[in-house]
């Protein structure tokens, strides 16, 4: 029950985009076709749940040798391996989604949601299925929210928006009005 | 080619190698720092704590200040469980003119994490009141909603609560079912109002009263019986 | 001398890296609540862009092309947990504040995005003014918002009461404030730079349309 809990927490309840602000920079990028926003969330899924996983273990051994201040360099480092492996994989089995993704594949490193879970897990001492669960919670409600935004945005393409407001100005805007909307899901737990 | 990845893979690990040497020695440089930071944290906590209505200080401060360092080594074990609430070690016992006062910590689940809240409780010969707390770690609330608990006027709402209120466990207003209550009636009856500073956020003031409860019932069933310390 | 200046204001305005670049957004949003908290996070942030360009700069001829990134990740990861070791000991309340985005300055893509694209490629005084430039800039931007915010949702700036309770849109310290004000800014900025733009190249019509005459 309480995994149960964790996992819409992290998807809706406490959306990590709209409500607590990571996972950004991708979401401004990425989000302008709805295929390509489902191709990096699944990617970043897979990339959050795996990572998360695999800091949650070295932090185990971080904490019993005492060393808790190496906590940033070793997540970061790990993220950064990991995302080279799943960029070597899909080069060789899906170069169509490998030249879709682009540049951003390599970002998901940066991706501030990645490394922002992975220090979570570790400050509300989660145990390891815990961790997962709310990993994959914070994926899924990333994908949502970056599909969510793609679809708007297409349509937004054939609009007409006065020039200052063009790109970042109007998606903060639209941004905005999702992350109220979104506010209403905070009912969701008495 | 076996030897170019050797280079390249010896190359990150001299870096890496430096950059652990150098976070080790700026570590040792601030770990003493940093633990008087924190130390520092508690006793100014405790200091506000322990302050009459007005503001004066009941307990000197330098006592406040010797009696958190010489019990620094027992922090953060947890003397008690119930499930709801988790008290921390260790409690401060103060004494001023045979009024005791009991400084306690616990923490309890919130929206996010782990709320903790520090208390004091004012002992004399007419029973226990909830004398003063301080929400000391909400940082997993949300921002505008949860968080708000940070907020002193929200604080207030939480203290002081006579023993009346205590006995029964403290409610929120809410699960009280008693939300037009006035904030200092509702104290004596063991519901805290806070409905109207904390709208559309429960969960957090929730955690808060569980930890008081916690603390309550750990100080009246098995410090106190017990002896102390 | 007046290229070197122009490495360090480049970042204030013109290539200001919150509302041009589009870069750093996650702590530029949640960092702001408040004018104080946008600052030292934005001074934090500078502070780590500066050391991580001037180090990068140095290093960079011996640097392997292929390993650069996690090189370059792991000057940067040293550079932020130095300050947040700093941080904790010397300055608490402010360090709590901050909390998770301290750490998370590693992956703001300024500090990434500055080391590839110019640290690495220039010499260690050019890297420290861009440094300077891009982190004041950004210091800047956060701090503008953080006012905004504090001004509209709490009545204060910088905990100096402006005008008290009187008139308090409390959303605009919750998350879709911050969206909000932060696409209004940029629109600001946009229309800035447009008219700007435009006044140039009438200047530049007019001095061909000058030089046909003649």
């Amino acid at each position: 029950m309480k995994l149960f809990l964790i996992l819409l927490s992290a998807m809706l309840i406490n959306n990590y985009v709209f409500i607590r602000f990571l996972g950004i920079c991708p979401f401004l990028g990425v989000s302008k076709k709805v295929s390509t926003a489902l191709g990096m969330g699944v990617a970043v899924i897979f990339v959050l749940v795996m990572s998360s996983a695999i800091s949650w273990l070295l932090d185990l051994l971080l904490i019993a040798l005492k060393l808790e201040f190496l906590r940033t360099i070793v997540f970061i480092l790990v993220i950064a391996t990991f995302v080279q492996f799943v960029e070597m994989f899909l080069k060789k089995n899906n170069p169509n989604l490998y030249e879709a993704l682009g540049i951003y594949l390599p970002l998901i490193t940066t991706n501030c949601i990645i490394l922002g879970i992975a220090i979570v897990n570790s400050l509300s001492k989660y145990n390891l299925l815990e961790a997962i669960f709310n990993s994959l919670g914070a994926g899924i409600g990333f994908m949502i929210a970056l599909i969510i935004f793609a679809t708007i945005r297409e349509r937004m393409e054939l609009y007409d928006v006065p020039k200052p407001f063009q790109n970042l100005p109007i998606s903060m805007i639209t941004a905005s009005l999702l992350s109220l909307a979104f506010m209403g899901f905070q009912g969701m737990i008495k | 080619m076996k030897k170019e990845t050797l280079k390249v893979s010896l190359t990150l690990m001299i870096y890496t190698l430096i950059a652990g040497i150098a976070l080790a020695l700026v570590y040792q440089f601030t770990e003493n720092r940093i633990a008087e930071a924190e130390l520092e944290n508690v006793i100014k906590s405790m200091e506000f704590l322990l302050t009459d209505e007005d503001g004066n200080q009941i307990i000197d401060p330098k006592e406040i200040k010797d009696s958190v360092i010489s019990k620094r080594s027992e922090m953060g074990n947890e003397l008690y469980n119930d499930g709801i609430g988790r008290v921390i070690s260790p409690v401060y016992e103060f004494n001023n003119g045979g009024i005791k006062y009991y400084i306690l910590t616990a923490s309890s689940v919130g929206y996010g994490g782990n709320v903790i809240t520090i208390a004091a409780f004012k002992h004399d010969s007419s029973g226990i009141v909830l004398h003063k707390i301080k929400v000391i770690e909400y940082s997993q609330e949300t921002p505008g909603l949860g968080a708000k608990i940070a907020e002193k006027n929200v604080q207030e709402r939480f203290f002081p609560i006579p023993e009346t209120g205590l006995k029964n466990g403290l409610k929120v207003d809410k699960d009280a079912g008693k939300q037009n209550i006035d904030p200092d009636t509702s104290k004596k009856e063991g519901v805290v109002k806070v409905s109207d500073v904390m709208t559309g956020a429960t969960i957090t003031p929730r955690a808060v009263v569980n930890s008081i409860n916690s603390m309550y019932k750990y100080l009246t069933e098995k410090y106190l019986q017990g002896g102390g310390k | 001398m007046s290229s070197r200046l122009s490495e360090f204001t480049k970042g204030l305005i013109k290539d200001n890296p919150t509302y041009v670049q589009v870069l750093g957004m996650c702590p530029t949003l949640a960092t702001t609540t408040s004018a104080k908290n946008g600052f030292g996070m934005g001074i934090a942030a500078t502070a780590v862009l500066v050391m991580s360009n001037v180090v990068i700069s140095a290093i960079r001829k011996t640097v392997p092309e292929k390993i650069r990134i996690p090189i370059f990740i792991t000057v940067i990861a040293t550079f932020v947990t130095i300050v947040d070791l700093l941080m904790h000991a010397f300055t608490y309340d402010l360090w709590k504040t901050l909390g998770l985005f301290i750490p998370l300055i590693v992956v703001n893509c300024i500090i990434m995005g500055r080391a590839e694209a110019y640290a690495s490629k220039h010499g260690i005084v050019d890297s420290l003014l861009d440094g300077l430039g891009m982190g004041a800039g950004f210091t800047l931007s956060l701090t503008v918002l953080g006012s905004i915010r504090e001004l509209l949702g709490n009545g204060t700036i910088f905990d100096i009461s402006i005008w008290g309770k009187a008139f308090n849109m409390f959303v605009m310290i919750l998350p879709p404030g911050a969206y909000l004000t932060l696409g209004l800014l940029a629109a600001l900025f946009a229309a800035i730079s447009i008219k700007r733009e435009e006044k140039a190249k009438k200047q530049a019509s007019q001095i061909q349309r000058s030089g046909d005459i003649k």
